[in-house]
């Protein structure tokens, strides 16, 4: 699902850059970006979560390049704030997942790693927020 | 569409049309919003993270037993509550995204403790339910957060209806949705004025917040586990009420006319139409409300949950899919008669 909606986006980026003029809309873009990390996500929480999980780390590795296509390969001024806050939530998502998973089953004090991982989810998505203001101000 | 208020109000002391002074006070409200306010999907995810921080704060609150049981936890609640709201309010959070967000963390820590605690200590849903609508009131007045308020707007309703199904009122889901949707209605219809008022801030944030749990009301009549049946005879009609009284307001000396007439006969036919599925109209009546305030965001969220009711009218008419495709190239053909004669009589 992830690789057949990267593709899809891929091909409409594409395209709005080559003819921009019927492809304007933003929301097609914006749709397709979030399908493709929502299928990134979930896989990468699932390989963290399943102890007994053997298959290959798809999930991560999909994440992974998406993140790198939405704040490396497009332009900034092309960019629409939408995807790096779509692809901050998806990071967010999978470092609570992973830091939970390491404070809540290896800690012996599980009340501090809850603690922790309260202030995590806090900094991490204040941190996200702030730069997302900056970025749109910038822009 | 019309243009924002702002754009107006700045178009009007160019024109020396409004006492300048007047004009720059309410610029500087606008303009504070303006420059304080992300967008929609950066609010989403400030809103998101507080709720799952909250959730994790008030873990390790009852994992290493310092809340009190009962009312005890209410009376602590309280006093997070009340740091919340003086921590939001400090100089040093005007800047800081991050004292923003644990602010809003114990906003719904608070919360969760005063409901907690008076609900195991008074066990009557009246009480609670009370406390949580005065908890809100004061949550919408004194804590400057977009996001609370919008979320406050929410539990009140959400208070409302506990408080009409308990009391086994008539029809009461009913009434808590219509509750929701004329105060909603009467919040955006005098938006300029209440602007001009005590919470400024305030109106946008508790009007989306109104809308968006009228809408969840319905849409939660839809999945039958929650028993809610918001969407009745009396919501419908009510509806289409409002309705046809914004468009009779809006139309003024049209309202005799050809498209005067060829509107309001519309708005009575689609309601007649879609009674069994109320939640169209009030999208169309939201619409409405969008177009009048020139506000993007209520449009966007009114052909949000317009496309869904819709969908959900049509899933759910009980006829054959050949009957439906035949209504669905209906629907659309005399969609495109009425914009043909509007445009033709304009």
């Amino acid at each position: 699902m992830c690789s057949t909606n990267s593709l899809a986006w891929g091909a409409w980026e594409f395209f709005r850059r080559r003819n921009p003029g019927p492809l304007t809309s933003s929301w097609v873009s914006r749709a397709l970006a979030a399908l493709c990390l929502f299928y990134a996500a979930v896989p990468s929480w699932m390989a963290i979560l399943d102890s007994r999980f053997e298959g290959p780390w798809l999930g991560p590795v999909f994440l992974a390049a998406l993140l790198v296509a939405i704040f490396r390969l497009l332009r900034p001024r092309e960019r629409d704030l939408f995807q790096p806050a779509a692809g901050l939530a998806a990071a967010i998502s999978v470092v609570t997942v992973t830091a939970s998973r390491v404070l809540l089953e290896e800690s012996e004090t599980q009340e501090a790693g809850v603690l922790l991982i309260g202030f995590l989810v806090l900094a991490q998505v204040a941190g996200a927020a702030a730069w997302l203001r900056r970025a749109g101000r910038s822009s | 569409m019309r243009p924002p208020l702002l754009e107006v109000l700045r178009q009007l002391g160019r024109e020396s049309l409004l006492d300048p002074e007047a004009v720059s006070g309410l610029l500087a409200i606008g303009d504070q919003g303006e420059r304080h306010s992300a967008p929609w999907f950066v609010r989403l995810l400030v809103g998101c993270g507080a709720w799952v921080a909250s959730g994790f704060l008030v873990a390790f609150l009852f994992m290493v037993e310092v809340v009190p049981e009962d009312l005890g936890a209410a009376f602590f609640g309280a006093f997070v509550l009340v740091g919340a709201g003086a921590l939001r309010r400090s100089p040093a959070a005007a800047g800081s995204d991050f004292l923003q967000q644990s602010a809003l963390a114990g906003w719904l820590v608070g919360q969760l403790l005063v409901v907690f605690g008076v609900g195991e200590g008074t066990e009557s849903l009246p009480v609670t339910a009370g406390i949580v609508l005065v908890v809100q009131a004061f949550s919408v007045a004194f804590f400057p957060d977009a996001v609370a308020r919008f979320l406050a707007s929410g539990f009140a309703v959400a208070a409302l209806l506990a408080l009409m199904l308990h009391w086994k009122i008539p029809q009461g889901d009913e009434l808590a949705f219509l509750l929701s949707a004329v105060a909603a209605g009467l919040l955006w219809w005098h938006r300029p004025a209440l602007l001009s008022g005590r919470f400024p801030q305030a109106v946008g944030p508790v009007g989306y917040g109104l809308v968006f749990s009228a809408f969840t009301l319905l849409a939660l009549a839809l999945a039958d586990p929650f028993e809610l049946h918001p969407s009745g005879t009396l919501s419908s009609t009510a509806l289409v009420a409002g309705v046809l009284l914004m468009a009779w307001c809006l139309l003024g000396e049209r309202r005799r006319s050809g498209p005067g007439l060829a509107v309001m006969g519309f708005v009575l036919l689609l309601g007649l139409a879609t009674s069994s599925a109320p939640g169209v109209m009030a999208a169309a009546g939201t619409l409405v409300l969008g177009f009048r305030s020139g506000e993007r965001g209520l449009l966007g969220l009114a052909w949000s949950f317009l496309l869904f009711f819709l969908a959900a009218f049509y899933y759910n008419l009980e006829v054959t899919l050949w009957e439906k495709s035949g209504l669905l190239l209906a629907s659309g053909a005399l969609l495109l008669g009425l914009r043909t004669l509007l445009r033709r009589c304009r």
